[in-house]
């Protein structure tokens, strides 16, 4: 056709890109062009994974006090009398707990390994929220000689704390779980006792006639990724109303009115249109609509000089998902039989579970090789189901580019999975710069650890 | 793309022809809708109209010369050896990577 030499061409694959409706949504925005990031939390990507290797999460010190003080200080400057419960099952590599805990936040623990890390960490029993719907015996002995604040899930864990504390000769401190519709979200009936089938005030009288037991809070939890902010105000009105009846019928006196938490991160949910910047609303939005309804429904506190409840807030989502991203890299890369381009990177789901039900975004830390297309990110997973991204749209791959998927600070490091693979290092930039381990790679000596052969299985052939 | 992994998927890919009985080198593996080809619209930048289905494309440079040899009947077999040519690279190269280019065109077209 043409000569070598006048007609030469910089190569790279050959690429047909259909132009779709909707590059430019209603609301004007274009589709972000790709461009290459190098840093996050402004250390040097490809040190970092030098360094450290490939996959590694990369946490912010910075970020997460930046964002747990945002959280208090929007509370706080509405309603005044604010506590915030760090959610242990949000993230609890210790590292991340411990600067939490240094930012004034109780530890919100969930089951004994939760409560155990906790006072491994150095929390004081009186600092720690235990929640959650399994507390055997043995922990409940620790967390009321501790003096813990501990949440009642059930009618048997209720008469298990009675029996515990008068063995100790104790009053433990308890709080009940509620559970109710706001009419916003699905109810979640399964955890604590229902308001309106009665059950609940049945609860509470059972609590307030016991020696052993002193009511002292009410906590609920209306759900997780909760978008609307007048949930919220439901929530807290519906738990004043029972605080208001509660002590007009017994001889108790509410202290903490515990909210829960979920509210969301500016993570982008599967099935939602929007971007999360359009979705998601302001902490201040949360923290008006929560202090203002809290405030006129204890009113009648301040008329007759009672103090006011403690407000507890139990967020970890929304304090923890955006200071943490993952570095991954590309493995390998194949055109699908439907013509999408595919890669295979180095994290999963085994890593990144919340891949479930969010479509993190995805910065490459490559230079863009040409036109943007279609491509699905696989992980290293022998499982169809280890899908990063189901679809987005990327320039074309090479083995080696890295990708920072972001944010994953949020139930990642707790929810990862063992399975198949290693789970990489864990690093933190601390507020100087410095970058150090907070959990290290797993090797073959941990994956073996725990496990015990029978001497006459110690031979794999005999 | 990196190109020693390029050749690794032409040999997987020849492997597979060879498999099925398909190994006349002229024979495109990937069906594209021909007359569907000759009725696109090509500008010179690489805007591409399908007059038919009312959707329009970009084409990358090289995605370009292989719709413009398509269309004038030419095989991808002679549109990966005019890319070797022009770019420079090897003709497994150039040959795997039009085999992509066709699916994506056979999805499109």
């Amino acid at each position: 056709m043409s000569s070598k030499n006048s007609n030469s061409m910089v190569w790279e694959p050959p690429l047909i890109q259909p132009h779709r409706i909707g590059e430019i949504n209603k609301f004007g925005r274009a589709r972000p062009r790709e461009k290459q990031v190098s840093r996050v939390f402004d250390i040097d990507i490809e040190q970092l994974k030098a360094q450290y290797g490939s996959p590694v999460f990369v946490t912010s010190e910075s970020r997460l006090r930046q964002n747990v003080r945002q959280l208090k200080r929007a509370f706080e400057v509405r309603y005044g009398n604010v506590s915030h419960g760090w959610s242990y099952k949000t993230n609890y590599i210790s590292a991340v707990c411990n600067i939490m805990h240094q930012e004034g936040s109780l530890a919100e623990v969930v089951s004994a390994f939760e409560y155990e890390k906790a006072r491994q960490l150095g929390v004081p029993g009186e600092k720690i929220i235990f929640n959650g719907p399994n507390k055997t015996r043995k922990i409940l002995e620790r967390a009321i000689a501790d003096g813990a604040q501990i949440n009642i899930d059930h009618l048997d864990e209720l008469q298990l704390i009675e029996s515990v504390a008068a063995a100790q000769g104790r009053c433990a401190t308890v709080g009940l779980r509620l559970n109710f519709d706001t009419g916003f979200s699905e109810p979640w009936s399964r955890f604590g006792f229902n308001i309106e089938s009665g059950q609940a005030h049945q609860a509470a009288k059972q609590v307030v006639m016991s020696e052993h037991l002193r009511l002292k809070g009410l906590h609920s939890h209306i759900g997780t990724f909760i978008l609307e902010p007048r949930a919220y105000c439901e929530q807290v009105k519906i738990m004043c109303k029972f605080m208001r009846d509660l002590e007009g019928r017994e001889e108790v006196c509410i202290d903490t009115i515990d909210i829960g938490g979920g509210l969301p991160s500016h993570n982008a949910l599967q099935g939602i249109y929007l971007p999360p910047d359009q979705v998601v609303p302001s902490i201040g939005e949360y923290a008006e609509a929560i202090c203002n309804t809290l405030v006129e429904e204890t009113m009648y506190r301040t008329r007759t000089n009672r103090p006011m409840p403690k407000l507890i807030i139990e967020s970890g989502r929304a304090v923890a998902d955006d200071a943490q991203v993952l570095l991954t890299s590309v493995v390998g890369k194949k055109r699908l039989p439907d013509g999408r381009q595919a890669a295979i990177l180095d994290a999963g789901t085994n890593l990144l579970f919340t891949a479930y039900w969010y479509n993190h975004k995805v910065d490459l830390a490559a230079p863009c090789r040409g036109m943007a297309e279609e491509t699905v990110l696989f992980g290293p997973l022998c499982m169809n189901i280890d899908i990063v991204r189901n679809s987005i749209q990327l320039p074309p791959l090479q083995v080696g580019d890295t990708m920072v998927i972001s944010p994953t600070g949020a139930y990642n490091n707790t929810q990862w999975m063992q399975f198949i693979e290693y789970r990489p290092n864990v690093v933190l930039v601390h507020e100087s710069g410095e970058v150090s381990v907070i959990r290290e790679a797993e090797n073959l000596a941990v994956m073996s650890a725990q496990d015990r052969l029978p001497e006459h299985l110690s031979l794999p052939f005999l | 793309m990196n190109d020693s992994n390029s050749i690794n998927q032409i040999s997987e890919h020849k492997h597979r022809q060879k498999k099925n009985g398909q190994t006349n080198e002229d024979e495109s593996t990937t069906a594209v809708n021909q007359e569907r080809l000759k009725q696109l619209a090509v500008s010179e930048t690489g805007f591409i109209f399908d007059p038919q289905s009312g959707q329009s494309f970009s084409v990358n440079q090289t995605g370009h010369l292989v719709i413009d040899m398509l269309k004038r009947s030419e095989s991808p077999q002679a549109a990966a050896q005019e890319l070797a040519v022009r770019c420079e690279k090897p003709y497994e190269l150039t040959l795997c990577a039009v085999e992509a280019f066709m699916m994506q065109l056979a999805r499109y077209l």
